[in-house]
């Protein structure tokens, strides 16, 4: 039986069918749990919280799919999340203060990516480094505590708040990334650019890839998404909070990796099947009122199942198929 | 027959599609400095792995002082007394030079609380350096040394394992001329103590100075063991036996139809690795530059591509001076490489053929927007794969799936899809079978008819029967510069080899 669905379907379709069916399987228990998990309310609250994931997690996903680790984005956007708290509480209008915060993320990010992919410093430790600066400067604005002044009467909520054709706002800036990352990506000579510096950047650079570029271009995408999707955070909790963007690593970092134990390599739609799967995890554990702490820890080690599942499971399943069209070729004697 | 250290005899090996050693014989004497020669592929090296253990043989016999021996592992050779040093060889950087030299041997008690005695062990090792004229500090980390003190450290590696058959593979292709003759101080301090070395090079000029005995070795066959004190055996000679009388007639025509000018380079040098190389390339032309591995061939190919910044000297294109650093704009000025390594720089194993072949010109198939036009695309790569015979013909296959030729194949098909004026065809049939060869060579031939091409080899064979106008290097210097119907094969490799 199993003999019969393999040979018809591909790979990848195998995969995607069998991770489908888990999605499936998690929400139907949710549902037994508790009833209202499917409730149009719910979902609509599902995809706001997933917006923010999904959000951060595409932009991490350039970096990763040009070989590269970003440890500073959800710092990063603590720091651009409070920059556009502190100009709301001064009485500027959202728009500036939003441009300010995604201002200053995008520097971060062009920091990031001029120390690792033109001076070739390491990646983990730059990162670690710039975004503890980051989260460091947040800190400066009110020593740590809450902005709350204006947030009430400037308009900054709407961002999160306001519903175009019944979808809520953020989700429609989901939508939007998702779509022009995926243009990028799969159908552009750019996203060609960034998969073949992430495969090898010498073969790249002999093939008159400015890998150099695509990798600065990369953590300025990674820094500027985590930003708005702190920025999001902040409108949906109404008040500024330096610490809003930390949640954001365990989930971004996810997202991707489940989203390539699918399609084996960092893919948008891969990102996008994950931030959906980590949502949905995490908005059933708040339903069932598990407490906050277990987030991280529940979601990390549902990735590193995941992936430790894909490498041994889905290998055994596929390779058969494939390892015999091997052709030998045996470096000959010198 | 006990006169003999070492004995082999009709060695066989079989590699899938080639027949690497055809019934071998080599016979080593106790104190005598042998010398293998051969061209790339005659087997020498298959012969000194199967000695080593790396290999094992299909056929034939060892015998170690007149008794049969088996080797199968790497530690087989070991215990029989036989090290071998590779160029370059592998040591770990942080650990210093005594650490080296005896890591694994560090102590003979067993437990991982035995205390490893570092002062003894340092002691040994000054002992082990007292006996030979040269001047290590055993107590640097080995990252610091230089390559000449590696290898004298993996030969003293070797010597603290009581062995008395030494093998060197290439070991002076990347020293200097100072270092060199440190390194022939040494075997000739090793000899006099009736060690037997096996020594493989592709310079002439050391056999002279170095080698008692040599055995040339072609297509996996035996040529000759010469004596080199004999009055008849010269440089010229040896060359000869080397090359063989036939030239393949798989080559294809030579030009004869030359347009404009496309590229010429005026006294380009690379700081301390090549100096003042000229040459200009017609349309129709195939311009062959032939050179050893340490000759600047590598590194001439790819200051040419922008890889690497040139320390002085004008490259023109059309008649036009260009400046560039680095490939992205070498490749906008026309000028494509296939590089030297296919798989650390030439194709992407995980990626589909169409992926490779399109990479370097999306401008070519894309919109407005940058975005892929993927029926242009298909269509393109289609008819270059068709062009090039790529099999599988099917574009979407991974190029891991793909044979070495076709790979290489795949490499030329990217710079089809660039549409140069110049190629620059590094060592283009390494790793790559008969057949493929032949089509790759026509592929060339073909390719020259409107373009300006540069073959860069150390096969001289190639380089000799594919090009209408060849360049000799050694050292980083140009050593003979002449249309190929002026020069014979012997003359060129001479020059290549010794200067």
């Amino acid at each position: 039986m199993i003999e019969k669905l393999r040979r018809k379907m591909s790979n990848e379709t195998i995969i995607i069918v069998f991770f489908l069916f888990i999605l499936i399987l998690v929400s139907i228990t949710f549902t037994l749990l508790y009833g209202s998990f499917l409730s149009t309310r719910n979902i609509k609250l599902l995809f706001q919280h997933m917006s923010v994931t999904a959000l951060a997690a595409l932009g991490l996903t350039f970096v990763i799919i040009v070989g590269h680790f970003d440890m500073s984005f959800h710092m990063v956007g603590c720091f651009a999340g409070m920059t556009a708290s502190f100009m709301i509480g001064e009485g500027y209008l959202p728009l500036p203060s939003v441009i300010l915060g995604l201002l200053v993320g995008l520097i971060f990010g062009f920091v990031n990516g001029i120390t690792i992919g033109k001076f070739n410093l390491p990646d983990m430790i730059i990162t670690i480094g710039t975004g503890s600066i980051a989260l460091g400067l947040g800190y400066l604005y009110s020593g740590g505590a809450f902005i709350y002044d204006n947030f009430l009467v400037s308009g900054i909520l709407k961002i999160n708040n306001s519903e175009w054709f019944g979808i809520p706002f953020p989700t429609i800036l989901m939508i939007i990334s998702y779509f022009i990352a995926y243009m990028v990506l799969n159908r552009s000579k750019y996203g060609r650019y960034f998969y073949a510096t992430g495969d090898n950047k010498e073969i790249a650079i002999f093939s008159g890839i400015r890998v150099k570029l695509y990798i600065i271009v990369a953590f300025i995408i990674s820094a500027f998404l985590s930003s708005l999707a702190t920025i999001l955070i902040t409108s949906a909790q109404g008040v500024g909070n330096v610490k809003a963007g930390l949640n954001l690593l365990m989930p971004a970092y996810a997202s991707i990796y489940i989203g390539i134990s699918v399609f084996r390599k960092p893919t948008v739609i891969g990102t996008l099947f994950g931030a959906l799967f980590t949502s949905i995890m995490l908005n059933g554990f708040t339903l069932m009122n598990i407490p906050f702490y277990f987030q991280d820890l529940t979601i990390s080690s549902t990735m590193i199942i995941t992936i430790i599942f894909s490498k041994k499971i889905i290998t055994n399943l596929t390779t058969q198929k494939t390892s015999t069209v091997q052709t030998s070729d045996k470096e000959v004697a010198s | 027959m006990a006169s003999y250290k070492l004995q082999m005899k009709g060695i066989e090996k079989v590699f899938p599609g080639v027949k690497a050693l055809d019934g071998v014989n080599f016979e080593l004497k106790t104190g005598e400095v042998h010398a293998l020669l051969g061209m790339n592929g005659a087997g020498k090296s298959t012969l000194i792995k199967i000695l080593s253990g790396i290999y094992q043989k299909d056929a034939g016999e060892i015998f170690l002082d007149g008794k049969k021996i088996k080797i199968i592992r790497p530690e087989d050779a070991i215990n029989s007394g036989i090290a071998t040093v590779y160029q370059d060889p592998q040591m770990i950087p942080s650990f210093t030079g005594y650490e080296n030299i005896f890591l694994g041997f560090e102590s003979n008690k067993r437990g991982i609380f035995s205390r490893i005695n570092r002062q003894k062990l340092l002691k040994q090792a000054e002992q082990l350096l007292k006996r030979f004229p040269v001047d290590i500090d055993l107590t640097k980390s080995v990252k610091q040394l230089k390559t000449v003190e590696k290898e004298i450290i993996a030969i003293l590696k070797a010597l603290s394992k009581d062995m008395s058959i030494l093998v060197l593979d290439e070991p002076t292709s990347i020293l200097t001329e100072k270092e060199k003759n440190v390194l022939f101080d040494l075997i000739k301090m090793l000899k006099q103590r009736g060690i037997s070395i096996i020594y493989i090079t592709h310079r002439l000029e050391e056999i002279f100075e170095i080698s008692d005995r040599l055995t040339i070795y072609r297509d996996g066959k035996n040529v000759a063991t010469l004596e080199v004190k004999d009055k008849e055996t010269n440089s010229g000679k040896i060359a000869k036996l080397i090359i063989g009388e036939e030239i393949n007639k798989f080559y294809p025509d030579k030009g004869n139809d030359f347009g404009n000018e496309v590229i010429s380079v005026n006294g380009l040098s690379l700081e301390g690795v090549f100096k003042d190389v000229s040459f200009r390339v017609r349309k129709g032309e195939i311009l062959g530059i032939f050179g050893l591995v340490g000759s600047g061939i590598e590194e001439l190919s790819k200051v040419l591509f922008g890889a690497y910044p040139k320390t002085s000297g004008i490259i023109k294109i059309n008649r036009q001076e260009v400046n560039f650093n680095s490939p992205s704009q070498a490749i906008s000025h026309g000028i494509f490489l296939i590089p030297w390594n296919r798989r650390l720089e030439g194709v992407f194993d995980n990626q589909p053929i169409y992926f490779n072949i399109s990479l370097s010109n999306m401008e070519k198939i894309v919109n407005l927007f940058g975005l892929v036009q993927q029926h242009k695309e298909k269509q393109i790569v289609k008819k270059i794969s068709d062009q090039l015979k790529i099999t599988p013909a099917n574009i979407n296959q991974n190029v891991s799936f793909l044979s070495g030729g076709n790979q290489q194949k795949v490499v030329i098909g990217k710079g089809l899809f660039v549409e140069a004026n110049t190629y620059i065809f590094a060592e283009p049939t390494t790793g790559v079978d008969v057949g493929a060869k032949v089509g790759i060579y026509n592929l060339i031939r073909k390719l020259s008819r409107h373009k300006a091409v540069i073959l860069i080899s150390s096969d001289c064979k190639e380089v000799f029967s594919m090009c209408d106008h060849v360049i000799a290097m050694h050292k980083g210097r140009v050593t003979m510069h002449e249309d190929v119907d002026k020069v014979n094969l012997e003359d060129m490799f001479l020059k290549g080899v010794m200067g």
